[in-house]
């Protein structure tokens, strides 16, 4: 079932990215009844993953925008303070590791995230994760490419 | 980052997917019923309109004959604007679905 399937990869996108719970929790929720209210208009030719986490990833960018008082993030926008991994109940801050990585995947431009996110996480194709961006698959690699050696400087940056 | 691979220091409460999936479920049955609703209202009278519109089209192609065949609604359907052909499909599809 498409809920099953999708739930959770689709919670930990939109929490990646927005990082307090309950924001999360909107967005998901968002998301899935956009998800199903748009059914008839999926192309099937398309993938569904893509389709799926495009309305996620835009779901999120308007969280984000509505933060800052505006109607939705671009993707073109920096990364500031107010995307910075701050205080809440459901972040493990003992587990220092991952909490910078978190870190330095939030310092990182809104598409050098996503693209990121994309593809080490959810293990998405270059080709998929264009279809969410609305980009093409060399811009998508680049921008993977690009967010994972300035992760890599980071971390060792900040050891 | 091979030290922390994929784990993350996000967590969530317990139960929350499984309430969450009902949640969505229980969501999305109440607006399929309301959407049922609307549409069952008024769609009777978009599809009188619409039948009008067959009717007139079925009238003007055979003035003089009442001999309506499947071929002759054929090419009176096909006559009538898209939102029109879109109402008389939808209104059938649902006298169907509530026949079933």
């Amino acid at each position: 079932m498409l809920l099953q399937r999708y739930q959770q990869p689709v919670y930990w996108h939109v929490r990646r990215m927005v990082v307090a719970h309950d924001d999360a929790e909107d967005a998901m929720q968002e998301t899935f009844l956009r998800v199903f209210r748009s059914f008839a208009q999926y192309d099937e030719h398309l993938s569904l993953a893509a389709w799926i986490f495009r309305i996620a990833t835009n779901e999120a960018l308007r969280i984000l925008g509505k933060r800052k008082g505006e109607a939705q993030v671009s993707l073109d926008e920096a990364s500031d303070d107010l995307f910075d991994l701050k205080a809440d109940d459901y972040v493990d801050y003992s587990n220092a590791e991952a909490v910078k990585l978190q870190k330095a995947i939030l310092a990182l431009p809104t598409k050098q995230q996503i693209a990121f996110n994309l593809r080490y996480y959810d293990e998405l194709s270059y080709e998929d994760i264009a279809l969410v961006m609305g980009s093409t698959a060399d811009n998508v690699k680049a921008n993977y490419h690009i967010a994972k050696d300035k992760i890599v400087n980071y971390l060792k940056t900040n050891d | 980052m091979e030290k922390t691979g994929k784990t993350m220091p996000y967590t969530v409460p317990d139960g929350f997917f499984e309430a969450m999936e009902e949640r969505l479920m229980q969501e999305m049955t109440t607006k399929k019923k309301k959407s049922g609703l609307r549409r069952a209202v008024l769609w009777p009278s978009l599809a009188v309109a619409a039948s009008l519109a067959l009717l007139l089209v079925l009238r003007q192609q055979k003035p003089h004959t009442n001999d309506n065949s499947f071929e002759q609604v054929e090419i009176a359907f096909n006559q009538l604007s898209d939102d029109d052909q879109q109402i008389m499909l939808e209104y059938f599809d649902e006298m169907d679905y509530l026949d079933n």
